[in-house]
Formats: C-alpha cells, sequence, structure tokens
C-alpha cells in the first residue's frame, strides 16, 4: 500500500486529517518534517526500535492510533524503511500505508494551482511544498513563460504540453542558493531563451539573456505578455523583480508573504542589508499597492490562502511585514541581528546553478534536501 | 579482543541495523561486531539504535574509504556486560 507525496499532501489540505508515523531518527525528524496547510496528527518512533522490540513499538503505534480518525501513513528518508515498518503494522492488524520515495520524494514533489485566470493573464502557481518553493507558469493566450523553476523540469513541460501553452521564455529571479534551478535546462529544451541578471550569473558556464533595469520585454507574437525587470539587489547583488502586465510582481526572494528575504547568504549582511533596504522601501514605494506579489518561497503554513496558495498585494505586505516601515539603521541592525549560518550545501547548489561543478544524481538529491532558509530569521 | 566483520556496504536502511541485530543476538558475550556500512544515514541511526537498546552497546563510530574508494562508516557495538 502506497501513498504519493502529492497524494499525501491532499489529504492534509483537503482537512482529512492524515495520521503521519514518522520512522527516521529523532535528529532528522526535528530538522524536517511533513507539513501543510491543514490538521494532521503525527508520531515519531524510528524504525530501529522496531528491530529493537516489535511488540513494544506496535503497541506505542496502535495506543496513538487508536483515538485518530485519519488514513496512517508511514514516513522515512527514502521510503524503504517505512514500507518495512508499514508491512509489520498491516500484519499486526493496522492498515498503513507507506510514503512512496521517502522525504527525498516529499521534497521533490509539486502541485499546480491556478491563482488568477483573468481576461489578458493567467497565472499558475507551482508549489514544491516539501521545500516550500514556489515557481510560476504565466501565459497571455497561447504564449506563456516559467519562473524560477525546480530541477524536475518535466513537470513544466508537461502541464506546458497540457495546457496547450507555448514557451517563450525562462526567468531566474535571482542565483538560487537553496534549491537547484531548472531554468537553463528549461529553457534549452524548449529552445528560449533563458532570461537572468549578469551580476549573479556572471560566471556562468553557460549562455542567457541578460536582463536589464527598466527593459521591457514583449514576449510572444500572438498574444504578449509584457515583463518589467527591476533590479533590487540585496537577497543578491542580482535579484531582479518581474512586472508582469502590469499586474503582477514576481518577487522572488526579495519579499515574500510574510517575511523578507535574507540578505547574509553570500557573507556581507550589512553590506547587502543596505542594498535590500533601498530596494523594499525605495524601489517598491514607487510600486502600485494593488500588485499581487508572488514570492518565490513559503517559509509556513500560517501564509497560505484558504485556497493553499501563497499570494498577497503589496498593500497587504506593506501593513503586514515591520521591516518594511523601519528606518535604514533599525533595518541594517535587525537584518545583523538576525543572521543566521547558511545550510552547508548552499555554496556547492550555487556553483551547480552556474554550471560551472557537475554532480551525480545522489548528490543532487542529498543537497536539496531540507526546507529552504532563505528567509530573514526573526530574533 | 575478538572482532567479526558485517559487510553491510550497498546495503540501504533498514539491511544494515536488521542484519546487525541478526548476527548481535548470536554472538557470544563480549565480541565486537563491527559494522560496515556505506550509507551516512546509518551513523545517526546506529546512535539513535544504540541508545535505547535494552543489550547492546556502540563502542565508537569512523569514517573511512574502502579500496573502490567509497566512503564507508564502521560501527562497532557489542552486548553489554
Amino acid at each position: 500500500m502506497q501513498v504519493s507525496p502529492v497524494e499525501l499532501y491532499a489529504a492534509i489540505e483537503g482537512g482529512r486529517r492524515p495520521s503521519i508515523l514518522d520512522v527516521r531518527n529523532a535528529e532528522d525528524h526535528a530538522r524536517w518534517k511533513v507539513d501543510g496547510p491543514g490538521r494532521f496528527d503525527s508520531l515519531n518512533i524510528p524504525y530501529f526500535a522496531f528491530i529493537e522490540d516489535e511488540a513494544a513499538s506496535i503497541s506505542k503505534v496502535k495506543a496513538w492510533k487508536a483515538a485518530l480518525p485519519g488514513d496512517l501513513t508511514v514516513v522515512c528518508a527514502k521510503g524503504d524503511s517505512s514500507a518495512f515498518v508499514a508491512e509489520i503494522l498491516r500484519a499486526s492488524g493496522l492498515p498503513a500505508a507507506n510514503l512512496e520515495g521517502g522525504m527525498a520524494a516529499w521534497g521533490a514533489a509539486s502541485v499546480r494551482k491556478l491563482l488568477v485566470s483573468g481576461p489578458a493573464t493567467r497565472v499558475w502557481q507551482v508549489l514544491r511544498f516539501g521545500k516550500g518553493c514556489l515557481s510560476y507558469l504565466v501565459a497571455a493566450g497561447n504564449d506563456a513563460l516559467v519562473i524560477d523553476p525546480h530541477r524536475h523540469v518535466e513537470e513544466y513541460r508537461k502541464a506546458l504540453a497540457d495546457l496547450g501553452l507555448n514557451l517563450r521564455g525562462v526567468f531566474d529571479t535571482h542565483l538560487h542558493a537553496d534549491h537547484l534551478s531548472g531554468a537553463h535546462a528549461l529553457a534549452e529544451a524548449e529552445g528560449v531563451p533563458y532570461f537572468a541578471h549578469p551580476l549573479d550569473f556572471a560566471g556562468a558556464a553557460f549562455e542567457f539573456s541578460a536582463v536589464r533595469d527598466g527593459q521591457a520585454l514583449a514576449l510572444g507574437e500572438i498574444n504578449v505578455v509584457p515583463v518589467s525587470f527591476l533590479h533590487a539587489p540585496g537577497h543578491t547583488p542580482g535579484s531582479t523583480l518581474l512586472l508582469v502586465n502590469n499586474a503582477f510582481l514576481l518577487t522572488g526572494d526579495t519579499l515574500f508573504v510574510g517575511h523578507i528575504g535574507r540578505p547574509d547568504l553570500g557573507g556581507r549582511a550589512r553590506e547587502w542589508a543596505h542594498d535590500l533596504f533601498k530596494s523594499l522601501t525605495v524601489r517598491l514605494a514607487k510600486l502600485d499597492g494593488a500588485l499581487r506579489a508572488l514570492p518565490a518561497h513559503t517559509s509556513g503554513t500560517a501564509e497560505f490562502r484558504a485556497d493553499g496558495t501563497v499570494v498577497e498585494t503589496l498593500d497587504v505586505l506593506r501593513h503586514r511585514i515591520a521591516f518594511l516601515r523601519m528606518s535604514e539603521v533599525d533595518f541594517v541592525q535587525a537584518v545583523v541581528d538576525g543572521v543566521a549560518p547558511a545550510p552547508a550545501a548552499y555554496a556547492a547548489i550555487r556553483l551547480l546553478n552556474l554550471g560551472v561543478t557537475e554532480a551525480s544524481e545522489d548528490v543532487r538529491l542529498e543537497m536539496e534536501l531540507g526546507r529552504n532558509e532563505c528567509a530573514l530569521a526573526r530574533r | 579482543m575478538a572482532e567479526t566483520t558485517l559487510d553491510a556496504r550497498g546495503l540501504k536502511c533498514p539491511m544494515p541495523i536488521i542484519q546487525a541485530r541478526k548476527r548481535l543476538d548470536a554472538l557470544p558475550p563480549g565480541e565486537v561486531l563491527a559494522v560496515v556500512a556505506t550509507d551516512p544515514g546509518s551513523v545517526l541511526d546506529f546512535q539513535g539504535w544504540m541508545k535505547t537498546s535494552a543489550n547492546f552497546e556502540l563502542l565508537g563510530q569512523e569514517e573511512s574509504k574502502d579500496e573502490q574508494g567509497r566512503r564507508t562508516f564502521i560501527h562497532r557495538l557489542r552486548r553489554k556486560s
């Protein structure tokens, strides 16, 4: 009995209150676990406890499960130990499904939601729920753009084919450090331009179309998706906001719906904090408050709307996020106080995203484990 | 001190711990079992298991490379005296 990551996420989101038994060790479980915008119950009993004392472990699960309504799913790192435990539980009379592929698959899976279907523009949000990564498919007529795609590019290619869309360009809002980008691979596979900012991608081993501040692009022939690039350094020097059809603002990792991006991942917290302050206040202050901000990450289930999407108008964010109302002195101090160590894999991920290094699938999978840590910590 | 080796290279969890448990059950008291694994996840898993084990204890863990250049993790275990 197998449950896919998308099915488990749908059970959480759909209010079916699943019971989740995580059989990884306590350290791995504390670091990163199944989560979503909805109610669920969870228990951590490592798989080795079932090897040490099977009967006692089964009793623990049964005592916990007795009062719970939902279906039971067993979770581990890659799906093998959880299959072993699920089988033990089924043999003892307790229906238990295995999360197929474990947390590795949980971190790779994504769901696509239609955010808005207006007369001019349609926007789909692709939520990679395990990592909290958001990417976008924007379409007008039959023309489409993809922004910040993750590395499993076949999902975007399938979506484009299913929706009957012609891809006109792929964008990275900045050089990602928390996950491997699929932007260059997707652009190459579809034979379309890959747009990126030279301040982040100057060292890239591949060709890209350089975006310029204030430059507008019209992509497609029948229907046009105008995009303006607004350079907003801070999270990274090349971070760029994308204004699409004067209705949507792709905010990358500069601005999230409950936080702001970390300017310290490049190791220059104070210097980049000043840049980020100017980007968030001077640059954003000029933009219409009715624009809908579409971030590249979510940092918690509190950020979700009732329909499971992550989007807010700039007006709402100006009220919600204290950083946007601070003086420059207070802002920089708050950023410096919030500096946290960057996850160990981030430097290596940057190099892979520039195409200057190679890595096996096993290594890629390992370095992408865990949620993104791109939002500024609030101390 | 007598030591036997369990080659668990290339095995994915839960197999290294399942096999280690079987071997430990058959081992005379005092004899050390060295489990050689290639799964990096085995480090925390063997620690976690031994912390809660009624009959066995962890003597030490070390990282090494085998003759094929693979990263290996050696976990030394024995029955508690």
